[in-house]
């Protein structure tokens, strides 16, 4: 303790949690005085040195700038160099053990600090160029048709709709006003198909015959998850409208309302314009009329059309491919005028 | 790096105090006297420039401690017992010259043990105020702990430390 400095053993010592008694303090601190026999021995500090001016003398070789006239480590006249060995242990030994020590505390200065914050960062920039590409780049197609007037939503793998376009400009003005893009392609399809119907109600597209909806893309088959969803927003798309026709009374155009999904993977995906499965509704309830037209139908349309889509469609449709929107009614959508 | 007269003369002046800082934590004499060699080796390495030979030695101590603890957890090192210790010639002899010094003997010997079986959070708090004889404030400045912490740490520290010690 002598060459410590601060108070030493015996002194009092500051109470520095108020409770215990100043005895207490005083017989701990008397009793801690058993480290004054802890002493670092000349070899240990001799030994200390050797390795940190070895790993000086080291690092100025790797560096180049080695002094030509070192400035002698002392030896306290103990030790020339080398760790000092152990119980049991030769010179050889301990100068092996020390060696390997300081191998490893090179070997942890020569690592490059900071390396898995630039790998982090790299892989970051990474993710987020190939993401805002991929993003960018449509996937797929959904193409909505409706009387030669052609929709089409450019989506990215992540469902996202990039861009819609239309050869009607009227059209494209509307589906600019819509502002689909960047939504999710179904409700994308969801907004265009109520712009082309709101179109249509207008007068200045053409407001008979049928929509069919193509998906088609480099990774859309027959079965793929986007034709099967493209199919069920279609679908019920058709039943929502078509309530909506019952609630309203009488369709007010011929076809309005009326969707007829066709989802196409590279070629078609998704087919139907049936009616047949209209019977299995259970929210529809057809007349005597409408169930003869439904057969007449489900007749003409069963060998073009899918499953979905025939369930979807509550409406019945033509052999020209027209669709009666007030075909199939709720039960309590009352008398038709 | 430092020079080598900075470093001569900090293994010169806190050797005892940095082995001490070790013992508090580490069984094995071949572990302290690697952590005392590694903590002057940072020392060494470190190009910080002290306010005075207080703040260079609470530097070392602390750097000591979190040496220590970072061997610990990779091996389950203990404090070194006084019967070790005495083999390597380090403690007190078992006898002193009357019965009064072979009582104060045992006694020591009693601390550094009962010292071993804390939780090495109360260790070095205890050893720095009853040892070193710093106060709450500084032990928290010190260890990079809340000065509460510290209150709490020597309190408890206490009382776990006079049941051993009663218990022994």
């Amino acid at each position: 303790m002598a060459e410590l400095e601060g108070p030493g053993v015996g002194e009092p010592v500051a109470d520095a949690e108020g409770v215990t008694t100043e005895g207490l303090d005083r017989e701990l601190a008397e009793l801690f005085g058993a480290f004054d026999d802890v002493r670092a021995s000349d070899e240990l500090k001799a030994s200390t040195l050797d390795a940190i001016f070895a790993e000086m003398e080291a690092q100025e070789a790797a560096e180049g700038t080695v002094d030509d006239d070192p400035v002698e480590a002392p030896s306290f006249g103990l030790v020339q160099g080398g760790a000092r060995p152990h119980e049991g242990e030769t010179d050889a030994d301990a100068a092996s053990k020390a060696s390997a020590r300081m191998e490893v505390v090179r070997g942890r200065e020569r690592r490059p600090r900071g390396l898995w914050l630039r790998v982090a960062a790299a892989a970051l920039v990474i993710t987020l160029t190939t993401g805002g590409v991929a993003y960018a780049i449509p996937a797929s197609h959904v193409t909505v048709t409706r009387d030669d007037v052609h929709v089409d939503l450019a989506v990215n793998v992540f469902g996202r709709t990039v861009s819609v376009t239309s050869d009607d400009d009227e059209l494209q003005a509307a589906l600019d006003e819509a502002l689909v893009r960047g939504e999710g392609y179904e409700r994308a399809l969801v907004r265009v198909l109520e712009v082309c119907d709101e179109r249509a109600d207008g007068g200045s597209a053409a407001n008979t015959g049928a929509v069919t909806v193509e998906v088609s893309g480099a990774f859309v088959g027959e079965d793929s998850a986007m034709a099967e969803t493209v199919g069920r927003v279609t679908d019920d798309y058709a039943q929502k409208k078509l309530r909506q026709t019952d609630a309203d009374g009488l369709p007010s155009s011929t076809g309005q309302g009326a969707t007829e999904p066709e989802a196409t993977g590279r070629e078609s995906a998704v087919r139907g314009t049936g009616a047949q499965s209209m019977e299995g509704q259970d929210a529809a309830a057809p007349s005597s009329d409408e169930r003869q037209f439904l057969e007449h139908d489900a007749t003409g349309s069963a060998d073009e059309g899918t499953e979905r889509a025939d369930e979807a469609l509550g409406s019945a449709a033509s052999e020209g491919g027209t669709i009666e929107g007030g075909a199939a009614s709720a039960p309590d959508a009352g008398p038709r005028g | 790096m430092r020079s080598r007269e900075d470093i001569t003369s900090a293994v010169e002046a806190y050797a005892d105090t940095v082995l001490r800082a070790c013992a508090v934590y580490l069984r094995e004499r071949a572990d302290r006297e690697d952590a005392f060699q590694e903590t002057f080796l940072r020392y060494a390495r470190n190009d910080m420039a002290f306010e005075n030979e207080e703040h260079r030695k609470a530097w070392l101590i602390r750097v000591a401690s979190n040496v220590c603890k970072d061997r610990l957890k990779s091996a389950a090192a203990q404090v070194e017992s006084v019967d070790a210790m005495q083999e390597e010639g380090e403690a007190p002899q078992l006898m002193g010259d009357d019965g009064q010094e072979a009582q104060r003997v045992l006694e020591r010997q009693d601390v550094t043990r009962a010292l071993g079986q804390l939780d090495e959070r109360y260790r070095m708090p205890l050893y720095l105020k009853y040892y070193e004889g710093y106060t709450a404030a500084q032990i928290a400045e010190m260890l990079g702990i809340p000065e509460n912490t510290v209150y709490t740490n020597l309190s408890r520290g206490k009382r776990l430390l006079k049941e051993v010690l009663s218990d022994g």
